[in-house]
């Protein structure tokens, strides 16, 4: 039941992603929805663990694919850029997690949102140019144009998005790594 | 109980060929029906979302411009007197070639037909340029056909293809060549996008001096875009002596920012 409601989430995200968000960009860049999903789920409060520790690898690898795999059902690019991606991003996420923010806060947790979404657009778009979709000039300009942009966009909206979620369902609790460590163990 | 690094590299590279696995199944067309099953569910919903989302962003738009309405208003009637005047003139062009082709005896070359389709979606990622209409397979829309807008613009092409719906690519998305020409000076050329409003005119022999303003038509030399089509005008030139092509900016004569809806063209 709980991996459906989050699929559901995952897929709701990605229609208002490529309905409203697409067309409310700022400097011509537009949120990204489905990663910002992806990410909730993967901080959410682990129902099952009495002490509120956060969701395992596993499980935010889990997210990741149906992240992916929704962005690349509704996407022109190349199929499996966004899994690949998607599931890259939450990795880097935990290491930076892991051996980088000793402390888990909501500075962190927004740091955390910005260089992931800097390190998944990274990722498609080396994706893209390994396929041969793109030369590295517009690789470059695409990265100077929107992706520094969409970061600070996603930043941002997580702020939001994260405070909205910790106050009114308090799903989800900031913990050491030690007690993410434990919990993929 | 701590899995082992062995144990956890083993479930690392289960999962990749995971991954791999599904690109694979994609490229041999094997999760075609569920990406069907998905867009059947998804399209009413985006329907109703892409409804909404212009609406308010309708109502944005009309409060930042609701100062240069009148402006406009007068600018598109005395466009629409001059345009009236052409289309009449046109029309007599069209019954004098009709009745020398007659004439000669040569066969009306088949129109190609038409099909009007919404936009219900944009591409989730932030440089995608790409489209979800909401015709497809049942409605005769095959890959790799162009789609233009009201004018003859052209927009994009098809590139997938679902029971009820479409993916269209965008002439500004990075992957995009279009085989062009521009329309005074007949200089050959490819125009790619960059993610950007505007285009790139690429690979243009150093001949001829291209003019600013002059309009860029797709060639046809592809196969997929008729010859033709309008694509935009050039904002910019760049030659420099140590190139072997010189390049042009492109201004797209479509918004595709607020497309709503495209007509495709299905051949005869």
């Amino acid at each position: 039941m709980r991996n459906l409601l989050s699929a559901a989430v995952i897929f709701f995200a990605a229609i208002f992603q490529t309905t409203f968000a697409s067309k409310f960009g700022i400097f011509g860049a537009v949120p990204n929805l489905i990663f910002l999903a992806v990410l909730t789920l993967f901080f959410l409060k682990n129902l099952n663990e009495p002490s509120g520790s956060l969701r395992s690898l596993k499980e935010g690898a889990a997210f990741a694919i149906l992240g992916g795999f929704f962005s690349d059902v509704f996407s022109g690019q190349p199929f499996g850029a966004a899994i690949i991606a998607f599931s890259a991003a939450i990795a880097f996420i935990f290491i930076l997690m892991e051996k980088v923010f000793d402390k888990k806060n909501y500075k962190s947790m927004l740091a955390v949102v910005f260089f992931g979404a800097i390190f998944y657009n990274a990722v498609i778009l080396f994706f893209l140019k390994m396929s041969g979709s793109a030369d590295f000039a517009a690789i470059g300009s695409i990265f100077a144009r929107f992706v520094l942009k969409e970061a600070v966009f996603d930043a941002v909206l997580a702020m939001i998005i994260f405070t909205f979620v910790h106050k009114f369902f308090g799903l989800w609790v900031l913990k050491t790594p030690r007690t993410i460590l434990r919990n993929i163990n | 109980m701590g899995q082992s690094p062995r144990s956890k590299l083993s479930l690392f590279v289960l999962f990749f060929a995971g991954i791999l696995l599904l690109i694979f199944l994609n490229e041999r067309g094997f999760l075609n029906s569920t990406k069907n099953a998905l867009l059947t569910v998804s399209v009413p919903l985006q329907n109703v979302s892409a409804l909404a989302a212009d609406k308010v962003n309708y109502f944005g738009q009309a409060l930042w411009e609701i100062k240069n309405i009148k402006e406009e208003n007068e600018k598109f009637s005395s466009e629409n007197l001059e345009l009236k005047g052409v289309v009449s003139g046109l029309e007599e062009i069209k019954r004098e070639n009709d009745f020398l082709r007659q004439q000669l005896g040569l066969e009306e070359k088949p129109d190609d037909v038409l099909i009007l389709a919404g936009v219900i979606g944009r591409d989730p990622l932030t440089f995608g340029r790409a489209i979800l209409i909401d015709k497809g397979a049942r409605d005769g829309i095959r890959e790799k056909t162009a789609v233009i807008s009201a004018g003859n613009i052209l927009v994009g092409q098809i590139i997938e293809v679902y029971e009820n719906s479409a993916k269209v690519r965008l002439l500004t998305d990075i992957s995009s060549k279009v085989p062009a020409l521009t329309q005074d000076s007949r200089m050959d050329g490819l125009i790619k996008g960059d993610g950007t409003a505007s285009l790139t005119m690429d690979l243009i022999s150093k001949e001829k001096e291209l003019a600013v303003g002059e309009r860029a038509i797709s060639s046809g030399l592809e196969g997929i875009y008729p010859k033709g089509l309008l694509i935009g005008e050039v904002e910019e030139v760049f030659s420099a002596d140590n190139q072997f092509f010189q390049k042009a900016k492109i201004k797209a004569a479509v918004d595709f920012q607020n497309l709503e809806s495209v007509l495709v063209l299905k051949k005869q």
